[in-house]
């Protein structure tokens, strides 16, 4: 009676271990050490069909195999028993058989050795053998562990399948609402958060801010290193935006670099309003303003900000960030003010921008444009040459300014269409002029060539074209360029200068002594010609100053055997003045005005 | 061969005593110290901590209610080891967390000890995470690892520092002292089923609170009834209890005691856990049983052909009380069957040790005799 007490004891022990646990390793846990007791063994283990990354199934499969899973104890005289090849030899040949229990004996221990369904294999180490009793008793509880198993397994697998749901769930929804590389909110999440943050602003009474920053020379990293770099810098602005706000500030990024921020729960009165955040963007003004240490190097960047404040929801929250950049883009251009608050009549200078370059593409089209031609002459008042001038006559409003449009359309790709017309028509009234007689020493007619245009690759080709397709001598062109190219890519400009040069066309640097470039690449262009700005030029008879610059590019000139034309003289006195320095061919008003083709073929002198 | 260590005993409780018999062992070529020491000593804790944290050598040991020199018990006095093999000693204070986080503990804590085989193992008697502790720490070290130890602390069951640290003497701590030498450990009783099995119907713990569906009182003093002559009254438990503990018996006849010490007329709760569905017995024993039992582990620890030269026991308090003035007896037995080396060890309240299937547990009413 003893016997079957104590073994329904034992039966009992060990299915209440197994209990309703999910965990696996905790149940078998929980079951081996309990085992341990009841059974007076000196080890037990637990080994489970696991895939590759080691997860237990309990379905055949070709990726699974019954690996170790557990022990109680974790050793054996001192050895790991998830070690022990012993054991697995034991598990793997007894997997084999089509057998449910087995025992062998070796090392003096006893291993009865207990089949989990399919799955897995459960023995058991004792000092002694197990009695019949005992042992018929056994497979009832293996029953229960083996369904416990698969109970925990399903369970597991369950858990794991809605925990990476979830996971790529918010993968999905942080993608969708976050930059891969800065880990800023997006445009889209932006835009929400500010939707919500103008319903709080109004319910609470309170003020708000959209803060637009756009990082100056940022391109130029990204252009001139790799944007391997660019990404690292952008990373430490993200960050230092970070730091430099507090955590209840929404930062988004979108297009690249420019970067929008959220900072509600100001007061309602404007001027405290106004003191916050302008602390809030001198502190990010200067954060961002601080050199970028990285391995590549130093970097320095700027930043200009446009802001647009906000009490109640009259405005939506895409017109709130519209109006932010807007009044970036306007202390970008204007390049006074590092911020800049939106003024109404900001969105009024743009609209009129966007209806202006509408404008010029359908003026290229109409084919509104001109060209006029400056006469230039030398100190015997010979015309030596003429510089082609762009001139806009508009259908209702007659001649614009180039001073209005070419800012406009440098800022788009019309400059390039724009310089293409120039280059055509110039070289199609050079052929027309050619058909005439020439003055003796007329020269060439000059064209203004942008930045923009020369660094097009196909740039060289096309005036190549031109010259042939009109047939007329190289030489009658010179093209302009300004000192604004070196900012660019310069080796790339002085290639196709000198591409030219060899071709037979000429290049002139305008509006010298204006520009920021170094005097050391002066050299290395390939120009024939320095124009004298005008801003030297003007009453220089009467600026000892203006004297002195215009002596000393004279001299540079002459360094660098280039000649030399001041632009922009209107007086007899500014001639002689110029005569007297050494300069001996003039352009501008004391000797002609522009004037249109037809008069440019007319002049006689 | 030489020692594996060398023993210095006072009968006083003086800690100045404690210090200089320290200090004289330290000037041996010794590597660190085992302190046994007597409760009733009532070191000052200022001073015996000075004492511990003065000590360059590692320091291990704890305070019981009476030690065990030569054959005699003391109730005064302490037993200075010094230990001539480099002793590893890790203090484990016990905090309530569940299973996996006590495996965890344990791992991160014990990779010093980790390819040790002997092992001694003091921990704080009023210490109750104590027993899941040996569990979780016989998981790690595995089968094939040699322990003994016992429980320290005082009969009055009042919570005091009673192990002793390099950083003083600590409570609620289970200390684990890795000896890199050969321990040969032997374990008894004498203990034998007097009635039973009854099943264990509801038990938490330590505390059991029905056996065969009836309060466990009841049954108890039932049972207990059956085995005297004279009528019992209702605190019965006092007198008759230390003489009838429960017992747990294993599949290969082993029998575990569960000393039952308290009750409230309805659950009694034992030294050590007792598991629902688990079967329980009533034990008795006598002088002569326990003698026996006694000589038997002597002998097993004097069949070792192994030169050991040092003799540590851990008996437990309660066969001092069962066997009163003949305790002398049973600790002479011991002496006598290996009369070259001094016996030294504790009266412990609890004992610890590796049963012969090779699992750490923790004992009741049992003498652990190691040699090393």
């Amino acid at each position: 009676m003893n016997t079957a007490m104590h073994i329904m004891s034992i039966q009992h022990q060990l299915v209440l271990a197994i209990g309703e646990e999910t965990d696996l390793k905790k149940m078998l846990y929980t079951f081996l050490h309990l085992a341990g007791q009841c059974l007076n063994t000196t080890n037990n283990h637990i080994f489970i069909m696991q895939d590759k990354q080691g997860t237990p199934v309990y379905q055949l499969n070709n990726d699974a195999s019954i690996q170790h899973f557990l022990s109680f104890p974790t050793r054996k005289e001192g050895i790991h028993t998830n070690q022990s090849s012993q054991l697995m030899n034991l598990v793997t040949d007894f997997s084999e058989k089509n057998i449910d229990s087995e025992v062998t004996q070796f090392n003096s221990s006893f291993y009865y050795l207990f089949k989990l369904g399919e799955f897995g294999v459960f023995i058991i180490e004792r000092k002694n053998a197990l009695s019949k009793e005992i042992q018929s008793a056994l497979p009832q509880v293996i029953n229960k562990l083996t369904n416990s198993c698969i109970a925990s397994i399903n369970y597991h697998t369950m858990v794991f399948e809605i925990k990476m749901r979830k996971e790529v769930e918010a993968q999905i929804r942080y993608q969708a609402t976050h930059d891969d590389l800065t880990g800023l909110y997006n445009r889209m999440e932006v835009q929400r958060c500010l939707t919500k943050a103008i319903q709080a602003t109004t319910v609470e009474k309170k003020t708000g801010y959209v803060l637009s920053i756009n990082l100056m020379n940022f391109k130029s990293i990204n252009d001139a290193i790799g944007y391997h770099v660019g990404d690292k810098v952008l990373r430490q602005v993200a960050d230092r935006i970070k730091n430099s706000t507090d955590k209840e500030t929404t930062i988004a990024i979108f297009n690249g670099h420019e970067f929008i921020l959220i900072i509600d729960h100001l007061p309602a009165n404007k001027m405290k309003a106004q003191l916050i955040i302008g602390d809030i963007i001198a502190e990010i003004i200067h954060t961002i303003e601080h050199p970028f240490e990285l391995a590549e190097g130093n970097f320095s960047l700027s930043c200009f900000i446009g802001y647009e404040r906000f009490t109640d929801n009259s405005k939506t929250a895409q017109d709130i960030i519209k109006n932010a950049s807007i009044a970036m883009y306007e202390a970008f251009k204007k390049s006074k003010d590092k911020a800049l608050a939106y003024k109404l009549i900001m969105s009024e200078q743009l609209n009129q921008h966007i209806r202006y370059t509408k404008e010029i593409k359908q003026a290229l089209i109409n084919n509104d444009f001109e060209l006029h031609y400056q006469p230039q002459f030398d100190h015997l008042y010979n015309m030596i040459g003429a510089e082609a001038l762009l001139r806009w006559n508009h259908p209702t409003r007659g001649y614009e300014s180039p001073a209005v449009y070419i800012p406009i359309a440098e800022e788009s790709d019309l400059i390039i269409e724009i310089g293409n017309y120039v280059l055509e028509q110039a070289c199609r009234d050079i052929k027309r002029l050619r058909q005439r007689v020439l003055p003796t020493y007329f020269e060439q007619i000059s064209i203004n060539v942008s930045a923009k245009q020369l660094a097009k690759r196909d740039f060289v080709n096309n005036v190549i074209a031109m010259v042939n397709k009109y047939q007329i001598p190289a030489s009658s062109l010179k093209i302009e360029i300004t000192e604004s190219i070196m900012m660019g890519n310069l080796e790339r400009s002085i290639d196709g200068l000198n591409t030219l040069l060899k071709f037979g066309v000429t290049c002139a640097i305008d509006d010298f002594g204006t520009g920021y470039s170094s005097l050391a690449y002066l050299k290395r262009l390939p120009a024939s010609l320095l124009k004298i700005d005008r801003s030297f030029v003007t009453d220089i008879h009467l600026d000892q100053s203006n004297k002195a610059i215009i002596s000393m590019i004279i001299q540079l000139a002459k360094s660098v055997n280039m000649e030399v034309i001041a632009e922009g003289v209107e007086t007899e006195k500014e001639v002689n003045c110029l005569i007297e320095l050494g300069c001996y061919k003039f352009q501008g008003y004391y000797f002609s005005r522009p004037i249109t083709f037809n008069k440019l073929l007319e002049y006689r002198h | 061969m030489t020692e594996a260590s060398i023993v210095r005993f006072t009968n006083s409780s003086s800690i100045d005593e404690l210090n200089i018999a320290i200090n004289i062992v330290c000037q041996e070529n010794i590597q660190g110290l085992l302190l046994l020491t007597c409760v009733d000593n009532n070191y000052l804790e200022p001073q015996i901590n000075k004492i511990l944290s003065d000590c360059q050598l590692p320091i291990g040991g704890g305070m019981f209610p009476k030690i065990i020199y030569h054959g005699k018990n003391y109730s005064q006095g302490a037993i200075i080891v010094g230990l001539r093999i480099k002793p590893e000693i890790i203090n484990y204070p016990m905090y309530n967390s569940d299973e996996r986080d006590i495996d965890q503990y344990i791992q991160s804590n014990s990779l010093v000890i980790q390819h040790h085989k002997s092992f001694l193992i003091l921990s704080d008697a009023l210490c109750n995470a104590s027993e899941d502790f040996v569990d979780h720490f016989y998981n790690y070290m595995g089968s094939g690892v040699t322990v003994i130890g016992g429980g320290a602390g005082s009969l009055d069951f009042l919570p005091r520092p009673v192990i002793y640290t390099n950083q003083g003497v600590k409570g609620y701590i289970t200390q684990v002292i890795a000896l890199p030498c050969s321990l040969i450990n032997s374990i008894g009783h004498g203990w034998e089923i007097a009635d039973g099995p009854y099943l264990v119907t509801s038990a938490d713990g330590h505390y059991v609170h029905s056996l065969n569906y009836q309060s466990t009182f009841s049954l108890y003093k039932k049972v207990v009834q059956q085995q005297v002559a004279v009528p019992l009254s209702d605190n019965f438990f006092v007198e008759y209890a230390k003489s009838f503990p429960l017992g747990m018996a294993s599949l290969d006849g082993e029998i575990l005691v569960r000393d039952p010490i308290q009750t409230n007329a309805s659950y009694l709760e034992c030294v050590g856990n007792v598991l629902v569905n688990s079967m329980v017995y009533l034990l008795k024993s006598d002088k002569h049983k326990m003698l026996a039992s006694t000589q038997k582990v002597a002998n097993e620890i004097a069949l070792d052909k192994q030169e050991n030269k040092t003799l540590l026991l851990f008996n437990c308090i309660s066969r001092d009380s069962f066997l009163g003035t003949d305790i002398n007896e049973e600790l002479s037995i011991i002496q006598n069957t290996l009369p070259e080396t001094p016996l030294i060890g504790a009266m412990a309240l609890g004992e610890i040790a590796n049963t012969d299937n090779g699992s750490i547990r923790l004992l009741n009413k049992t003498t652990v005799l190691g040699a090393f």
